[in-house]
């Protein structure tokens, strides 16, 4: 296992047909390295889940191959599945049956005595265990699916979508969780779509888009790397065309006596550029991850192009 | 951890057994409790008689003096036919082994515990083949129980208790079949339709080719209901080849279905 990585994939390519559509996840090479928590981010059907049931051997690859905990996806697939817990985004069970019945059948097949850390979760995340499933609401599926992936005190946590439908209280003890997870030495992988959420606890995140893993960066890099967001408060009208042409100035907008842009170069050539134009103000801010983030969907990148971020 | 789900299914599944136990052991007893003299025989033989020798062959042969004795009468009224009742409970436990979990969704989460696919359809075949077995002993107990309520019927004891455990290995069958059909076919509407019609074309192929031998011979073998054959099971005891047949092609569907699972992408 190079660098203790958790889970690395090899050019993971599964093709499948979604409706009328042909999808396909392409040649994904990806690593989470030992007690990081990875964010791994895309729009809905960027291939996401496709890449999280390839890894548990849910489904199987067309070419290349994944290993995690050292252990290759398909071949040791059981014994990858007992040090994993698995959060589907979707998450479905036997209606009739209560929360607690199901904790104790997963952790039976499992056989494992989780039972007390799941009694645990349960009054962390104000889970009541003792209802079917079906009067379960949206969150407290989303509780007992969390409980369920993490009972057992597993090395890795393969998330998806976590917090969809989590109020913001339990969105706070889900983030608690996290980091008491990896301060445990666990490791955890989890897709999200709220950008928010993956910039306050990933330390990592992988963007994927149309099945193609577009960059692999740290977070705290990938806001500062590229560009920034700039705006200036001029004391008169902006003249037309002001900064219009040049290289390094993207998405500019103007209104009134403000213009706002994506600064990717140096600001000497912006501040000769405005012609002796007398500025009030200048704002400039990291972008957001969700500005980076609408940064990588709203540009096509060139055929193989990604950005890994070098060790 | 062995024996997990197995123990599940049993829990899941006793309480829908239990209701088919209570409806099929209820046909049972009625079919023998409705015969409470012999004038009832008579009538029936002279309604059979009067049937056209086609029609006649459909309802399970042209032997009129047997038809017209109390083991005949079971063995054309109840025996004959039962078995599409009984299927209906095999059919919709076949897609509880993989097919319905599967179209719920639930699969995608049961199986990333660390379980073998070909052990979830091993442990929960095994656990229905249990329940149906219940079923079928239950419903023979009460049909025995019924028997014994009318001692001046005649009703062989021996022979009922055979035809009801001939029943066992098709419904096994058929429950490994619905498995297997769930197993390899990710659609459940489609494993299910295709079940029932395993079920519904064995039974037509049955009966059509007992009405026309000379044309439809050749096809009847294909149909597990030929190899219940209810009427000699009562007149001469059970067929052990034909009981080694139906468990046999049980087990290739159970081990085809545990194969096929074992390879196939789930929930897609």
């Amino acid at each position: 296992m190079k660098n203790n990585r958790i889970i690395e994939t090899f050019g993971l390519t599964k093709a499948f047909k979604g409706g009328a559509k042909q999808f396909v996840l392409s040649d994904l090479n990806l690593y989470v390295e030992q007690g990081e928590i990875f964010g791994y981010l895309g729009p809905n059907g960027s291939g996401k889940t496709t890449t999280i049931k390839l890894l548990l051997d849910l489904i199987r690859p067309n070419g290349g191959k994944a290993t995690l905990l050292g252990l290759d996806s398909r071949a040791d697939s059981v014994a990858i599945r007992a040090r994993v817990g698995y959060l589907p985004g979707d998450l479905s069970l036997w209606n009739g049956q209560t929360g607690e019945h199901v904790i104790r059948y997963f952790a039976r097949v499992r056989g494992s005595d989780s039972h007390s850390f799941a009694a645990e979760l349960a009054a962390r995340l104000s889970f009541d265990p003792t209802k079917k499933i079906r009067s379960y609401s949206t969150g407290n599926r989303r509780k007992l699916g969390l409980i369920l992936a993490m009972m057992h005190r597993p090395e890795l946590l393969i998330l998806d979508e976590p917090t969809n439908g989590l109020d913001p209280l339990v969105q706070q003890t889900f983030t608690e969780l996290m980091r008491e997870a990896q301060a445990a030495g666990q490791t955890v992988f989890l897709s999200s779509h709220q950008l928010s959420e993956v910039q306050a606890i990933c330390d990592r995140v992988g963007i994927l888009r149309d099945g193609k893993l577009l960059s692999m960066q740290h977070v705290s890099s990938l806001t500062k790397a590229g560009f920034r967001i700039v705006t200036m408060t001029l004391r008169d009208a902006v003249p037309a065309g002001l900064l219009a042409g040049m290289p390094t100035v993207e998405a500019l907008t103007t209104a009134d006596h403000t213009v706002q842009f994506r600064l990717t170069g140096d600001f000497d050539p912006v501040l000769r550029a405005m012609n002796g134009a007398y500025v009030r103000n200048i704002e400039v801010k990291e972008p957001t991850l969700e500005e980076v983030f609408l940064t990588y969907y709203s540009e096509a990148p060139a055929a193989g192009q990604m950005k890994v971020e070098a060790k | 951890m062995w024996g997990s789900v197995f123990v599940e299914t049993l829990r899941q599944g006793w309480r829908t057994a239990l209701y088919w136990t209570i409806g099929m052991g209820m046909i049972a007893s009625i079919v023998v409790l409705f015969i409470n003299d012999a004038s009832v025989l008579q009538q029936y033989a002279q309604l059979m008689e009067s049937m056209p020798p086609f029609l006649l062959s459909m309802f399970g042969g042209a032997d009129i003096e047997f038809m017209a004795t109390p083991d005949g009468y079971l063995a054309t009224r109840y025996f004959s036919f039962i078995m599409l009742f009984f299927a209906f409970y095999a059919v919709t436990a076949g897609m509880n082994i993989t097919a319905n979990d599967e179209d719920a969704g639930i699969m995608d989460m049961f199986m990333s515990l660390p379980v073998r696919r070909w052990q979830v359809v091993l442990e929960k075949t095994l656990a229905y083949a249990v329940l149906v077995s219940a079923i079928i002993l239950i419903t023979m107990l009460l049909q025995v129980a019924s028997v014994a309520a009318v001692p001046d019927v005649g009703f062989t004891v021996g022979r009922v208790i055979e035809s009801n455990l001939n029943l066992l290995p098709s419904l096994l069958v058929v429950l490994a079949v619905s498995g297997l059909l769930g197993a390899v076919i990710r659609r459940k509407s489609t494993a299910l339709a295709l079940s029932a019609l395993f079920v519904v074309g064995s039974y037509m192929v049955d009966v059509f080719a007992a009405a026309m031998p000379d044309l439809l011979a050749a096809i009847k073998p294909a149909s597990f209901f030929s190899y219940i054959a209810a009427t000699d099971v009562m007149k001469t005891g059970l067929i052990p080849g034909n009981i080694a047949l139906l468990l046999g092609v049980a087990v290739v569907a159970l081990v085809a279905a545990m194969w096929r699972y074992e390879r196939r992408d789930i929930g897609m």
